[in-house]
């Protein structure tokens, strides 16, 4: 049998992960949202960044049924947006949240809120004190299989973060997953080998290889049952869009904090995600998976 | 050069401005995008679909950050793709600029 550890590893390492979001809490707080949501919003007409992310926040909320829970998890939790919505104004009683960023941990732990938890470690190494009402996890499976990982070894990786996580519910416990994926448009090696998708998986995202809709349904069988299942990529382009603009409103700033390269790095993977997305050649789930017993 | 269509309701005047302007925007993208994908400009048809030339996600990036310096003006990324040839991206960007000045 293999170790966890190992299937794990085939994933976005501590270090690659660190490499983005690490770059600092400033950089990002320019040109994200307020309450610093890093994925896509969930856009209605004549929306501002901070209401559609916010929208996104509650719809996961309520679709993992965390609404006054005792106990939720937040796996790849960011800088806990979801975290202090849930118990803010969610009625949540306590919320766990992992991350391997150690700028996103100090930012949540500055909070003082105790109810919640921030954890500096990978879902593969957590072992919870009790089971878990509901369990949210937005943008992070994304980095869950390497670029070079084989498709069998991709949903391997998978089938062990849903083991695990079917494991960590209470019976009829939901998991409330966002993703952006491979989209069904074109080939996956024509996307995979486009001159976007290896400066995106070079220069953005080390280390990172998205997922397929096949791969997570493979990864699913014997754990989870589909309740729901969203294709909201064009919310994902208008994300981009506006983060691409913020980015350029506060260019001056931005290039102090980072330099000019970062900014020219950040400005055209918005863009090239936006048409990616646009296009459909990317797509962004949003699924609804029930536990099975 | 093509003729551009002169529309039944326009005055001379509105289409000569326009067609001057899509023109140069014509010629500019020809240069471009010929630069971009190291071809010859004359290979380039202004009817013909860009992915015929081997425009990807990368080029069209550099294509509209061009083209924003030019025109001074914050663009899509994906305008390439919502306007695929170089005579209807022109198009669009001669009206869109006449409507903002």
């Amino acid at each position: 049998m293999r170790s966890i550890e190992v299937i794990a590893n085939r994933g976005a390492s501590r270090t690659a992960i660190q490499s983005h979001y690490d770059i600092g809490n400033d950089f990002y707080r320019l040109w994200l949202d307020r309450d610093l949501n890093y994925s896509a919003a969930m856009w209605e007409s004549g929306d501002m960044l901070d209401a559609a992310q916010l929208r996104k926040v509650d719809y996961h909320i309520s679709q993992a049924g965390a609404e006054g829970a005792e106990r939720v998890l937040d796996v790849g939790c960011g800088w806990g947006a979801v975290l202090r919505r849930l118990v803010e104004a969610r009625g949540a009683r306590r919320a766990v949240g992992l991350t391997l960023s150690n700028a996103q941990a100090d930012w949540i732990r500055s909070w003082g809120n105790p109810q919640i938890e921030v954890r500096l470690e990978s879902w593969s190494d957590h072992h919870p004190a009790a089971r878990y009402d509901a369990i949210i996890s937005i943008g992070a499976f994304e980095h869950f299989a390497k670029l070079e990982a084989s498709d069998a070894e991709k949903i391997e990786g998978y089938r062990t973060f849903f083991a695990l996580c079917r494991d960590w519910l209470k019976p009829q416990g939901r998991l409330s997953l966002q993703t952006f994926a491979y989209g069904s448009r074109r080939p996956r090696e024509e996307v995979r080998n486009s001159a976007g998708t290896r400066f995106l998986a070079t220069e953005i995202f080390p280390e990172t290889d998205p997922p397929r809709l096949i791969d997570i349904a493979a990864a699913i069988e014997g754990y989870f049952e589909v309740v729901s299942l969203r294709n909201d990529r064009k919310d994902y382009g208008r994300t981009c869009q506006e983060w691409r603009r913020r980015l350029r409103a506060e260019r001056e700033q931005v290039v102090r904090i980072v330099g000019e390269e970062v900014f020219s790095r950040y400005e055209r993977y918005l863009q090239l995600s936006t048409i990616g997305f646009e296009t459909g050649h990317l797509a962004l789930f949003r699924i609804t998976l029930a536990a099975v017993q | 050069m093509t003729i551009p269509h002169s529309q039944p309701d326009a005055t001379p005047e509105e289409v000569r401005t326009e067609s001057r302007h899509k023109a140069e925007i014509q010629t500019w993208l020809i240069s471009h995008l010929a630069a971009a994908l190291e071809i010859n400009p004359e290979e380039i048809d202004a009817k013909a679909p860009f992915d015929r030339y081997g425009l990807d996600s990368y080029v069209a990036v550099n294509l509209v950050g061009e083209l924003e310096d030019w025109l001074g003006c914050e663009l899509s990324p994906t305008l390439p793709y919502d306007y695929p040839t170089v005579e209807s991206l022109a198009h669009h960007l001669s009206n869109t600029s006449a409507i903002s000045g």
